[in-house]
Formats: structure tokens, sequence, C-alpha cells
């Protein structure tokens, strides 16, 4: 597991004065009335802005803001096969999901950590099933996500935008992928899009 | 068919259904019974005697495809091996790839006749332009290609001294500069039918 070591970060003693401030206080989620803190009903989305083909020098791109959930992905491909040793008759997808560094509250770490692992792994298993993958034997596309704020939802950002940044670079597909949030808090209720 | 009425639609959006009047094309897949696209774009329908309407879906650009076997694509020679040579793949049919495919030709696959007593430095010399045709998607390293056919072979090369060469026959392109003749596999192409005739 490759360590950072170029970077100095910081005494090993500091703390982030986020952490006193978020732990101890007990957080309001719903108003008084069971609307959510911005004013949304249970299943309303944020009002979402997207364009394509941002990136020039990608063959195709997509940018998405949900609110203030920002995610920007380029696709590369069909191109030739990165490593040979996973050679397939069929093409191949990969996919690379990164939250910036300064997207969190938190800060991030430079490179992948485990969770943008798993995310990237979701993104492939959600991407792959859309893509013809038998146009293109012999080749891969690369998909690329950044987040470049996270205030929720990054991940159904993330697979949001690739799947337009796929339509953008003229894959075929056999549909759009669309995804979103949602957290179940009782047998009858659900909230979609947290942020 | 007037094209003023532009269809727009994105992968996926249903087209319409698959009869014996309706056939899907490039950029479209039929699942049960109906069309649906496979790319975003404008629908084009095409008359086809045998096949009666074909639907197409195209985007507004260009988007470049991938090697497919029978392909005739431009590749630049980057290595020659006595068995075979190795080259870099820039373009398929007409259009120009953003990253280039790796393709070898084998001493077999060079020329259509007396295949055995191919000399490959005779043939190609790296850095040399040359039209192949793709034969199969070959192994995990490269493309396979072909030149056995008089329309293939080397294009454009340069001499020894650093000038692009003019072909003399099927196997020899001379310099214009030193006169020296050079052993390559020629194309023989054709000039464009609707030049000037003098």
């Amino acid at each position: 597991m490759p360590v950072d070591r170029m970077r100095i970060c910081g005494p090993e003693e500091t703390r982030h004065p986020l952490v006193l401030e978020l732990c101890g206080r007990p957080v309001r989620l719903f108003q008084d009335d069971g609307t959510r803190l911005d004013g949304r009903s249970a299943d309303q989305i944020r009002p979402m802005f997207m364009k394509c083909g941002v990136i020039s020098h990608a063959q195709g791109s997509a940018y998405i803001e949900m609110d203030r959930t920002k995610a920007i992905c380029a696709v590369y491909g069909p191109r030739e096969f990165g490593k040979r040793e996973d050679f397939s008759i069929k093409g191949r997808l990969t996919c690379e999901f990164k939250f910036a560094t300064f997207s969190c509250k938190i800060r991030r770490q430079q490179q992948q950590d485990a969770e943008e692992k798993e995310f990237s792994q979701i993104l492939l298993q959600s991407l792959s099933p859309a893509v013809c993958l038998h146009k293109f034997p012999k080749a891969q596309v690369d998909i690329y996500v950044m987040v470049l704020e996270n205030d929720g939802s990054a991940l159904s950002a993330a697979l949001t935008c690739g799947s337009l940044a796929l339509a953008d670079a003229g894959i075929e597909m056999y549909d759009m992928v669309v995804a979103c949030s949602v957290v179940s808090v009782s047998q009858t209720k659900a909230y979609s899009d947290g942020n | 068919m007037s094209s003023s009425q532009k269809r727009l639609c994105i992968p996926g959006q249903r087209l319409c259904q698959t009869d014996d009047d309706h056939t899907p094309g490039s950029g479209t897949y039929s699942r049960g019974s109906f069309i649906y696209a496979s790319l975003a774009g404008y629908v084009h329908i095409r008359a086809d005697k045998d096949r009666g309407s074909v639907l197409e879906v195209r985007g507004e650009v260009e988007r470049s495809t991938v090697p497919f076997v029978g392909a005739i694509v431009t590749a630049k020679v980057t290595h020659v091996n006595p068995r075979y040579c190795k080259c870099a793949i820039f373009c398929v049919e007409d259009s120009v790839l953003q990253e280039s495919f790796r393709g070898q030709i084998r001493r077999e696959d060079v020329r259509a006749t007396e295949k055995d007593r191919v000399e490959m430095y005779r043939c190609f010399r790296p850095g040399d332009l040359i039209l192949a045709r793709v034969l199969s998607l070959g192994d995990m390293h490269s493309y396979l290609l072909t030149t056995a056919e008089n329309e293939l072979g080397v294009v454009i090369a340069q001499s020894e001294a650093g000038v692009t060469m003019i072909p003399v026959s099927w196997t020899e392109m001379q310099c214009p500069k030193t006169f020296a003749k050079e052993h390559r596999k020629v194309a023989r192409i054709a000039p464009p039918s609707d030049s000037a005739v003098n």
C-alpha cells in the first residue's frame, strides 16, 4: 500500500479544529414541520446543472453540480490496453474515482484511499453493464472522475457524470446510468439525495 | 428524405419497432421487439433495398473507431525484424485515431506471391508510412496486418539522405536528390479520379 512520504503533514500530535466542533454537539437533521434543513421534502432532489464537453483533451467529458456537490469526469478511449496481462477479446472499462484534496470537510489524501478505491469499484460495476463492450474489442476505455466539492451524494453525482461523459465520448451504450442516494429511516419513509 | 426535422436521441431511447420495414444500423441495437439508440446524436433513416429502412444514429463529431477486421489502416513502421515488422496504427479508414494502436506484419503477409522468399529489410524500413489491411485482432500485443495486395504497402518513405522518395516500381523507390534506388514493397496508389487530365 503506497504511503505518501513526500508531503509534510504537520506534527502527529495535532487535531483538526473541526473534529472538536463536530463531536459532542447534537446535530439537527429536520425542521419542526418534518422537512429537511434546506426546505426539501423527503423525495425532492436538489437542483442540478450538467454540461458536456468541458475537457478539451479528453474524448468525452462532463461536469455536474447538484446544488453544492460538484464532480467532473473525463473519458479516454477506446485505446490500447494499459496492462497487457489482463488481455481479453472483449473491451474493458477502467474507472478511477478521486476526491479532490480540498473537496471534503477534512482534507483528503493525495493518493487514493480505501474509500475512493471502493467507490471506483462501485463505479465500474455500475457502468460496465451499460456499455457495449463488444464494440471495441481489445481496447479499453478509461473513466476518471474527480469530485471537486462534496456536499453529500458524491458517488451518485460521480455516477451520473460518468455516464454523461461516456455518452459525450461517443461510446456505444445500452442505456444511460443515473444514480441517487437514498436513506431509509423506517419501513415507510425514505429520504433521497442527502446533503 | 428531408432531414430538416432532425430527431435527437440519447443512448437507451426507444426509436421504433423492429419489423420487416425497419432494421437497426450503426449506433442502434435491437432488444425484444424494439430498436433502441446506443449513441447520443441525430437519427438518420437510410433506405436500403434489401433491409427496408435502416435506422442509424450519428453524433455531430466523428468519433474514432477501433481497428476492425478488413479495415484499411495507415501505419508507421517502428521496428523491422527478419520475421515480422512492428508498426503504430494512426488511422482506421478515414478516421484519425487519438492514440495509436500497435500492429504487426508477419513475413508471410507482406506480399501475395513468393511468400517464402521475402526479405523484410528490403520491404520496409523504420519510419515508412504504410497502408495495410487488418487480418485479425491478433494477440495481446498487436493487431495482425497484411500488405499482400497491390494497393497496400509503403506509401511514403524517406531515403537515407532524408528526402521523400518517389516510387519507381512495385519493389523500388528512388531518392530525387541522390538518385539512389532503395527496395520497398511499394503500394500502387491510383491517382484521384477527378484530377485534371493533361
